[in-house]
């Protein structure tokens, strides 16, 4: 959620050095916004009758995209820096540790890859435990136990509940 | 009255114990379902058409009635404890309810949450039931030029609205639009953005993105910097329940949010969630309390909840009279009448009086079945936020890939959320508020679709836009609300930095 | 289940094996029907309908639905090629499949697949607001021929069954199809809000999705896509008004490419079976589908042909090159 504190006061006036980070988001806006104005103009029209075709609103939304990017740009080689949010669970000045988020993604995908050949339960349950390694939990054995209950009772909850289908994997005809 | 002696008879079929009880399954399976991110009532009652075929009309529809207004209590819930919305009408909630969560303040919030769903669904109900048909005349009348005015008028308060700047809110709302052209173009039938994938001619599902940016992307940033010296959980402080103060600052956002949300629930394709942004710029507007907005203003919880009650009741209004569905559950509720060989309309009130009515006094039960279900519940969902953080948020982060996943047993849309997860993990990085994103994917369909119909229905004339006196009055108020802050202040100080 | 349910099934069944040859007792107990839509849709309910007359009436025990969903089932469809030569196996498919291949440019189409059924239908009808000047289809495309884009029509997404006929009026009544006036919208509640608030000129959909409002003199019924006229229904046919157009949103069912002959046999004679039920004419009944069955050969050939006219229909309104 946005930090309501105006970011121009982030930017102390000793300081008018350039933020990377932030120029770097700034040229990918513009990216964004350059691709967009690509496929755009791609994308096929149709030999239909219509007053407005299928072109019209993406090169507004794109034209809108570089140009804000182009702005959010000068902004930053002004000296803006963006002030990263604040919520309950961070701290602000914590140092920013990106093992965490890349392992939880990483266990994110990972679980994606072995839903359909392993199954749902075990798929979510590599999913559970990797988030709650990465949350500082270290009692291996809780983390498997509760991630594996966790997945089961979802699936069952889904499957049985409510009829839908999730993959069974190595559990067919177990479950 | 016609309507009362019709009413009272509906209570007597409605009131039978065995209908009683259908009611209490379809309130509570509706209250789970709105829970769980991504499974909504329309999708659930889609799954129970079959299973219900064998049950006597009244009561399949009983049970159906609790389903959705029971989605509609429960998706605050997710919102306000985990900020993950479990409905597309739920995202506002989550501004300021997760806000009030995180002071310890949960279950105040689910309480105003609770009553308000109440308050706006009663009255829903009781204008559903004296003056259903004059509504849906009216509503029908509403041309797109009118409906594209208002989501300009949405846009623009929006990213006055939300994010530390104007600029920023901006290009949060631009990134959802950009999301929400990908797919097939209903007017053309030309693919766009589909980068050659057939998994996305469809477009992205909205609760894809939304789960993406919110769930996946919090956990994200939460682990980059997690917070080591404090308790790992959140405290529940003091006034659990509604304090007197809150009583006094949310009456009127329920009021305000009913008589916002009712009439968008009745347009055909208005939807509920363009009143609940409407509602919470209004409250953020009125409030005695502007410093606490941002920081879990109960006002911005209550207002928003009660308009996406009243849309509810709203839908059902060109529902049965017309045999209109102006949302996703309703047109479910159609194919469910059909399947019963019933088709609502002008005809049902005449051919199937004890049906119609049966339905509309159970929507009464319901509501004070939702308010006795959910106000004792509501401390107890909030010691949910007392699981150590490690297994809360590994939890989100299951129920939300199962949300995503269920939609259409693809992979392809789990790998989408890993991307939205990281796109929403760089906008908190980088000051990005989210829910603009969020609104452009939703209304930038919408937008464009009403746009070009309005042209093609005139035959590409584009003064149609302020020939129609509602669509010109409602460009009236965008002009004044772009023109008038931008002189204000140009007077208050010469210089305006971005 | 009752007792006398499971009687019954146990009875059906073993007239079943007395009657028909070996090949049709092999291999069918454990059917998947695949519907690719999501749960509450058209392919979805006629899916979910064959299940339980296949199942309640001991035709195939068990079988099993799920929703393969996306891009008019084109999804599902890469799925089926997927599961060659599986017999077990079938879609649910219609129209709306065949026309979604040419639009979405599909890698994958109906000429491998194996046709096994056509089962349901729906005619289209073209409906005015009450308050129209237009008394029949002959009134409407008088004003048509005058000024194609001044007569704005109603329906689903573009190149949908809708669109289609639309389009085949166009050719039948001399109207330039890339010349009308059609306003696509998301759903049937749209279209019908439009036409109710009198902001187009005509509408079309299903029959079904403007009964209500025909029966209740809400709207006009002028012309219906029906070969003949159809029991029940008070609309004459756009034939007996002197268009030749005959369309209908059909429903079939396909399986999978690559199985045998017998296989293919088995499936054909388990559906036809199935149709000659009185639960699926029960069901055809209170769901209010026509009753289209056609099977074997006979839905091979028409399968193709509906292909190549629907490609032609898509080229007219200029959907496809």
């Amino acid at each position: 959620m946005p930090d309501p504190v105006p970011h121009s006061a982030a930017v102390p006036s000793s300081r008018p050095s350039i933020s990377i980070p932030d120029l770097l988001v700034a040229l990918g806006v513009v990216l964004l916004g350059l691709l967009l104005l690509i496929g755009s103009n791609q994308i096929a029209t149709s030999g239909m009758n219509t007053v407005v075709g299928p072109k019209v609103f993406p090169l507004i939304v794109s034209v809108g995209t570089l140009g804000l990017g182009v702005l959010l740009t000068i902004g930053v080689l002004r000296g803006h820096r963006a002030e990263p949010a604040t919520e309950e669970d961070t701290d602000p000045n914590a140092p920013v540790n990106l093992a965490s988020p890349g392992l939880i993604l990483g266990g994110f995908l990972l679980g994606t890859l072995l839903l359909q050949p392993l199954g749902f339960v075990f798929g979510t349950a590599i999913m559970y435990f990797t988030v709650a390694y990465a949350f500082g939990e270290r009692r291996y054995g809780l983390i498997a136990g509760v991630a594996l209950v966790v997945a089961l009772i979802t699936y069952l909850l889904f499957t049985r509940g409510l009829g839908l289908t999730l993959p069974a994997g190595i559990l067919k005809g177990i479950l | 009255m016609d309507a009362i002696t019709s009413l009272f008879a509906g209570f007597e079929t409605a009131l039978t114990p065995i209908n009683l009880l259908w009611a209490l399954v379809g309130v509570t399976l509706g209250t789970l379902v709105g829970v769980l991110p991504g499974i909504g009532p329309a999708l659930t009652v889609a799954l129970l058409l079959p299973v219900t075929a064998k049950l006597p009309p009244v009561s399949a529809f009983i049970m159906f009635a609790g389903i959705y207004y029971g989605g509609m209590f429960g998706g605050s819930t997710t919102s306000i404890l985990l900020n993950t919305p479990g409905e597309s009408s739920s995202i506002i909630t989550a501004l300021e309810g997760n806000k009030m969560a995180r002071k310890g303040r949960a279950a105040a919030a689910l309480a105003t949450a609770a009553i308000g769903s109440f308050v706006a669904g009663t009255i829903g109900t009781m204008l559903l039931t004296f003056a259903a048909p004059a509504i849906a005349e009216i509503a029908v009348q509403i041309r797109p030029e009118a409906k594209f005015s208002l989501i300009m008028l949405a846009f623009v308060t929006i990213s006055a609205t939300f994010g530390g700047s104007p600029l920023r809110g901006l290009i949060s709302l631009f990134l959802g639009l950009c999301i929400g052209l990908v797919g097939t173009d209903l007017q053309s039938g030309q693919a766009r953005f589909t980068l050659g994938r057939p998994e996305l001619l469809d477009g992205i599902e909205f609760v894809t993105v939304v789960i993406g940016l919110f769930a996946i992307g919090e956990t994200l940033y939460v682990a980059s910097r997690l917070r080591k010296d404090k308790a790992s959980v959140i405290k529940l402080e003091g006034n659990a329940h509604m304090t007197r103060e809150d009583w006094r600052r949310s009456w009127k956002p329920w009021l305000r949010g009913t008589a916002l949300g009712f009439p968008f629930g009745a347009i055909p394709a208005g939807g509920a969630e363009i009143p609940t942004f409407l509602s919470y710029t209004l409250e953020k507007r009125l409030t005695k309390h502007p410093e606490e907005f941002g920081k879990g203003a109960i006002e911005g919880v209550a207002g928003p909840e009660a308009a996406n009650n009243a849309a509810a009741a709203g839908v059902l209004v060109p529902l049965l009279t017309l045999g209109l569905p102006t949302s996703a559950t309703a047109a479910i509720l159609l194919a469910a009448f059909q399947q019963y060989g019933l088709q609502p309309g002008p005809l049902l009130f005449v051919t199937s009086p004890e049906l119609v009515w049966g339905l509309i006094a159970s929507l009464y039960i319901g509501n004070v079945m939702l308010l006795a279900l959910n106000l004792p519940l509501a401390p107890v969902w909030a010691k949910l936020l007392l699981i150590p953080r490690p297994f809360l948020y590994a939890g989100i982060l299951v129920f939300s890939t199962v949300g995503v996943y269920s939609l259409n047993n693809s992979v392809f849309d789990l790998v989408l959320l890993a991307i939205f997860g990281v796109i929403g993990y760089g906008m908190r990085r980088f000051d990005f508020p989210v829910t603009p994103a969020i609104i452009g994917v939703i209304l930038g369909p919408t937008a464009e679709s009403f746009f070009r119909t309005a042209l093609q229905q005139s035959n590409g004339d584009y003064s149609t836009f302020v020939r129609q006196p509602l669509s010109a009055f409602i460009l009236f108020i965008v002009a004044l609300s772009l023109i008038v802050p931008a002189v204000l202040k140009a007077r208050k100080q010469p210089v305006v930095s971005g | 289940m009752s007792m006398n349910f499971t009687k019954k099934a146990v009875l059906t069944l073993s007239a079943l094996l007395l009657a028909a040859p070996a090949t049709l007792a092999q291999g069918l107990n454990n059917l998947r029907i695949m519907a690719p839509a999501a749960p509450g849709g058209g392919w979805d309910q006629t899916s979910r309908s064959l299940q339980s007359v296949l199942q309640d009436e001991g035709v195939v025990k068990p079988v099993q639905v799920f929703n393969v969903p996306g891009a008019g089932g084109t999804i599902g469809l890469a799925q089926l090629y997927n599961a060659k030569g599986d017999g077990n196996l079938l879609m649910t498919m219609g129209l709306v499949m065949v026309g979604a291949i040419q639009t979405n440019n599909s890698k994958v189409d109906l000429s491998r697949v194996t046709p096994i059924a056509r089962l349901t239908g729906e005619y289209e009808v073209i409906v005015v607001p009450t308050s129209s000047p237009y008394k029949n289809t002959a009134d409407l495309v008088a004003a048509w021929k005058a000024n194609p884009g001044a007569v704005a029509f109603a329906g689903g997404s573009a190149g949908g069954t809708d669109h289609m006929l639309v389009g085949l009026l166009a050719r039948a009544a001399g109207v330039d199809p890339k010349k009308m006036n059609y306003v696509p919208f998301s759903g049937g509640g749209e279209t019908l809000a439009a036409l109710l608030g009198n902001q187009v000129a005509a509408g079309v959909a299903g029959y079904g999705e403007f009964e209500a409002q025909i029966k209740a003199g809400k709207l006009r019924a002028i012309g219906i896509s029906a070969p003949k006229p159809q029991p029940g229904i008070a609309v004459p046919t756009l034939k007996s008004q002197g268009y030749n157009v005959d369309l209908a949103n059909w429903r079939g069912i396909v399986a999978p490419p690559g199985i045998s002959a017998s296989e293919k046999a088995t499936l054909v004679a388990a559906l036809d079976k199935m149709h000659k039920t009185k639960a699926w004419k029960d069901t055809l009944k209170t769901r209010n589908w026509t009753d289209l069955y056609m099977s074997g050969s006979k839905f091979d050939v028409f399968l193709k042909l509906e292909a190549v006219r629907t490609k032609g229909i898509l080229q007219d309104i200029g959907l496809v090159k």
